[in-house]
């Protein structure tokens, strides 16, 4: 079920607010609250198919008892059998569903693995990747590597299915600690209606208003065979838009939708686009995913306090990593690795140096090649990335097959994309304050605007192809 | 926040909520329009596991009053604000906007791309081999394109025009339809097949009376005008070429009716709000309605009749299936020869050469029955067969597609109607082939609803007749029925005859009963292997 799908809107979601409301009592969250939002999750998940709730339920009993015997035992060897066997399990699951139907293509020999988990969790000889379950299982193996740091006491198991099962963040996340809701969960702040729906308001905005009109565009780059330069680079840049926007609008929904249900997550993004480094970069564009990957691959690995060789090594792996995290293909692995590439590049030059480059400059280089990167994101395969980007350095000539009749035929998906423009270029930075987003109280004028909002986009929504979120595939 | 504010805020959302379940509570229902979300479940026939039919779960949702209003809404302002349909070439040169299928484009094109030839030419090849072919057991075939809308009104559009789902740029300067269809009509004619040029009449007629449409501007088949210019310049071809005379002014009825254009109607916007589009909305149509030729045995009119079989697309079933009265392509010809006995086989949504391909399959039974209704000798009849398909077609025409049910063919053709599958059921045997891989049953369920011949409420009884001559008679309740019939493994003709009841004699008050029947929505079938064939025949309740 989509954030965007009336069945969401105007069914469940209200549904499930109304009887969150009526099970709370005060400003403390109750087993039938609990319970009530886990049901509402696994119900949400349960939509699509009834196979993959199980999935999930078998991750998070495998992730608690290795957790709880971690607690139970003060012997460092057996803490470590059991966070092994924690983790193991989770990215076992994670990689047969991610990556089996890849690797089968690769080594004949696992096709009967993939035919059996096919003919449970897939169709047509094809396991179908469950959504959310990279998301869920990150939260459940920090959840056991915390457990084994003593970073907090061991909670109760509701507690623990209430951290996971929270249908707003399920299937894109935010991807979110334990730490970061435990205190939520002992002291609930209560739901925060009118906060939660402005905020879910504006994500919805991003998504129908802006990602899903630069979509239309995108083709002239991904769509033809050796697009010219203007061709490349107007379907480039509309795929970094509409890949921003669809995110972040999912994020900011979600980050509602918690508030609706009492709770607060961390922010995913802090205008990357106005990045003037890629480390920066990082610190701005899915910001949950790039500390985890900080905190869990990078840190253990040595992190930064290692001689520099190790260092960029340690960065090109964290990269490449991030990379495969996004899907079962080498597209992905090299992105991760160009991002990498950079980073171990700035390293190398030093902030020092780099501050010499004025800002604008940097901001332009920064983008730019946050780009390139999204060419690689985006294609299916390297031929595809290297026609396009040969596309944006010229090689097509600069505009010989450019037809305009697209642009014009769409001119309300136009308007609209310069519309989103002009928000992310002179009111975003408004919006993305030094605390998180989640705390932000609006202006009840603005509240009002995203209420009117809201409603334009309902209707531009029920006009529009169904257009998934570009997240829920990884 | 002030509390009152919260309020306010989570008050608008509230409301917003309120207005689109009680819209849905309230509204008028209109056919095709629900008032809850239709959820069940289905079985996933790939892997045997039961799951929620999301499909269902979402054409009923996209059905909700609330949705199809706020649909409606958004394309009117996107229309308002440029948003253009990809698959329409919008001609707004005029004061009276014209829209064209885009699919149109590539006849425009004419003769300046190599392919374009090849394709013209492949097509023009296996013309000249079923004409020779027909030509050898007595039949002579007429080939009637239909020319493109766009060609006609050249006029109204913005030349050159770009093909939208191309990227690159491949502007067509100017309209080349004519020089297209000329070299069609010359290299047929060099191999001796019959050519109906409706291209420059049409032409003619568009530019001497511009008032009189042939086209209606938001609809993409022929107005009754148009139909009535097609089946006139067809009849004198036939009527020249052949031994069948002409008639020039057939007795008709008119029927006044208001259409709106399946082009027009598929940008879903609210009429009154579609800015200049608002004009071309509602097309008001005199159609004509044709008698019908009934050859009575012994007689002179049935010694001299003539077979005439007109296969097509939608532009010959157009209205017949709208109005239910003989309004259509091939009742006009039909009237416009004399003692001409019309066989109708027209399917729409699955090209042109699926028409043709069921006549092949059924021309032996449309002699026989002609020579059952007319006495003539089988070896005496004169057989013509008119071919009506959409230039705009040529590049694919003799590529047969499937049809959307999967290994079942029928001949009298699936459409989509209020987006569920529908064919007709007419009072000759309509044949379907099913595939089954071994011997086993086949169960077929589908909405059955009588035609507009049958809105008298009159019951009707349909016969089904499977490969080995079974015969089961299956009593018609309007609404879901579920048939169960036994087929052999490999191809298993099924014929289906809905039985005419005792108390409707001719002449039909009620319209023309050989095209419309009986209505069958959302036929599905099922397989079983290995049942008993007898028991399978009983009726299951």
């Amino acid at each position: 079920m989509l954030f965007t799908d009336p069945l969401f809107l105007f069914y469940f979601l209200p549904l499930s607010l109304i009887l969150v409301r009526l099970s709370a009592r005060g400003q403390r969250l109750y087993y039938p609250t609990k319970i009530t939002i886990i049901i509402a999750t696994l119900i949400f998940y349960v939509y699509q198919s009834w196979t993959w709730p199980l999935l999930f339920l078998l991750i998070v009993c495998a992730t608690w008892l290795c957790s709880w015997a971690i607690n139970l035992t003060e012997d460092n060897r057996w803490r470590r059998i059991w966070l092994i066997t924690g983790i193991g399990t989770s990215f076992a699951v994670l990689f047969l569903f991610k990556f089996l139907n890849w690797l089968a293509g690769l080594l004949p020999m696992l096709l009967p693995l993939q035919a059996w988990l096919a003919s449970l969790f897939g169709t047509d000889g094809l396991i179908i990747l469950p959504p959310g379950i990279s998301f869920y299982v990150f939260e459940a193996v920090s959840f056991t590597i915390d457990q084994y740091h003593r970073k907090f006491p061991f909670p109760k198991s509701l507690d623990y299915l209430s951290f996971l099962a929270m249908f707003p963040r399920f299937v894109a996340g935010p991807i979110v600690r334990y730490n970061d809701v435990s205190q939520q969960l002992l002291a609930w702040p209560g739901m925060q209606l009118a906060r939660g729906l402005s905020l879910f308001a504006l994500g919805y905005m991003l998504k129908v208003l802006g990602a899903d009109q630069f979509v239309v565009f995108v083709p002239y780059a991904f769509g033809g065979h050796h697009p010219d330069m203007l061709q490349a680079w107007t379907g480039a840049l509309a795929y970094t838009f509409q890949l921003y926007l669809d995110f972040w609008g999912y994020s900011l929904m979600a980050t509602g939708l918690g508030l609706c249900l009492g709770f607060a997550f961390p922010d995913n993004f802090r205008s990357p686009y106005s990045s003037w480094s890629i480390g920066e970069f990082w610190h701005r564009w899915h910001i949950t995913l790039s500390t985890w990957i900080r905190d869990y691959i990078f840190i253990p690995m040595g992190g930064s306090r290692a001689r520099l060789p190790r260092v960029c090594l340690n960065l090109l792996i964290a990269m490449g990593l991030a990379g495969l995290w996004h899907g079962a293909n080498f597209t992905f692995v090299v992105w991760g690795l160009y991002h990498g590439a950079l980073l171990v590049v700035e390293r190398c030059l030093g902030e020092g140096r780099l501050q010499k480059i004025p800002h604008s400059l940097r901001v332009g280089l920064t983008f730019l090649l946050v780009v390139y990167g999204w060419v690689l994101f985006r294609s299916a395969n390297f031929e595809q990335a290297q026609t396009i980007l040969a596309g944006m350095f010229g090689a097509n000539g600069f505009m010989p097959a450019f037809n305009p009749v697209l642009l014009l035929k769409n001119g309300f998906a136009a308007i609209l994309c310069v519309l989103a423009l002009v928000f992310v270029i002179g009111f975003e930075r408004r919006l993305i304050l030094s605390e998180p987003i989640a705390t932000r109280d609006f202006a009840f004028r603005t509240q009002l605007l995203l209420a009117a909002g809201f409603g334009l986009a309902l209707t531009i929504s029920a006009s529009n192809a169904k257009i998934p979120f570009l997240y829920f595939q990884f | 926040m002030g509390g009152l504010r919260k309020i306010i805020i989570i008050g608008i959302y509230a409301g917003l909520l309120s207005a689109f379940l009680a819209n849905n509570w309230w509204a008028d229902l209109q056919p095709n329009l629900v008032r809850w979300p239709d959820a069940a479940w289905k079985a996933d026939t790939v892997v045997t596991r039961v799951g929620l039919d999301h499909d269902r779960l979402d054409r009923s949702v996209q059905r909700l009053p609330s949705i199809r209003f706020l649909r409606m809404l958004g394309n009117n302002i996107r229309i308002l604000f440029g948003q253009r349909l990809a698959w329409i070439i919008w001609g707004e040169l005029k004061e009276v906007p014209v829209l064209a299928p885009k699919n149109e484009l590539g006849v425009s094109r004419g003769l300046e791309d190599l392919s374009i030839k090849a394709n013209l030419d492949h097509l023009i090849l296996r013309l000249g081999q079923y004409s020779s072919k027909l030509r050898a057991e007595g039949w002579e075939l007429y080939i009637v394109p239909v020319p493109t809308k766009l060609s006609i009104y050249r006029e109204y559009f913005s030349w050159p025009l770009q093909d939208t789902d191309q990227l690159s740029c491949r502007p067509i300067a100017k309209d080349n339809a004519d020089e297209l269809m000329a070299y069609l009509g010359q290299a047929l004619a060099a191999r001796e097949v019959r050519f109906v040029d409706l291209q420059t009449p049409f032409r003619q007629a568009s530019l001497s009376h511009p008032g009189q449409w042939l086209y209606p501007p938001g609809e993409s088949h022929w107005s009754g005008h148009g139909i009535e210019v097609a089946a006139q310049v067809t009849a004198g071809n036939i009527a020249r070429t052949s031994s069948v005379p002409y008639v020039d002014q057939p007795v008709s009825t008119e029927i006044q009716v208001i259409h709106i254009g399946d082009i027009v109607r598929s940008m879903d916007a609210f009429p009154v709000l579609m800015g200049r589009y608002r004009s071309i909305y509602h097309f008001h149509d005199a159609l004509k309605r044709w008698p019908l030729f009934v050859p009575e045995t012994d007689k002179p009119n049935a010694a001299d009749a003539s077979l005439v079989a007109v296969l097509g697309t939608s532009y010959t079933g157009q209205y017949g299936w709208l109005v239910g009265e003989p309004v259509g392509f091939a009742q006009a010809l039909g009237a416009h020869l004399h003692h001409a006995l019309i066989y109708q086989i027209s399917q729409t949504g699955i090209g042109g050469f699926h028409p043709f391909r069921t006549f092949l399959g059924r021309k032996e039974d449309l002699i026989h029955d002609f020579s059952r209704r007319t006495g003539q000798a089988r070896d005496k009849i004169r057989k013509i067969v008119v071919w009506e398909f959409p230039i705009r077609d040529f590049g694919y025409l003799t590529a047969h597609s499937e049809a959307a049910i999967l290994h079942l063919e029928n001949p009298l053709g699936l459409e989509t109607h209020l987006e569920r599958q529908l064919f007709w059921l007419g009072p000759q045997p309509a044949t379907m082939t099913v595939f089954a891989s071994e011997d086993g049953v086949v169960e077929f369920t589908a909405d059955l609803q009588p035609g507009p011949a049958r809105r008298s409420g009159a019951n009707c009884t349909l016969v089904i007749t499977n490969e080995a001559g079974e015969e089961f008679r299956h009593h018609v309740i309007p609404g879901p029925n579920r048939i169960r019939i036994h087929v052999q493994a490999g191809a298993n003709r099924l014929l289906w005859f809905p039985l005419e009841p005792a108390d409707i004699l001719p002449p039909y008050a009620n319209g023309d009963p050989r095209t419309l029947v009986l209505s069958v929505f959302d036929l599905k079938l099922r397989y079983e292997q290995g049942a008993d064939p007898h028991s399978a025949l009983a009726p299951v309740k």
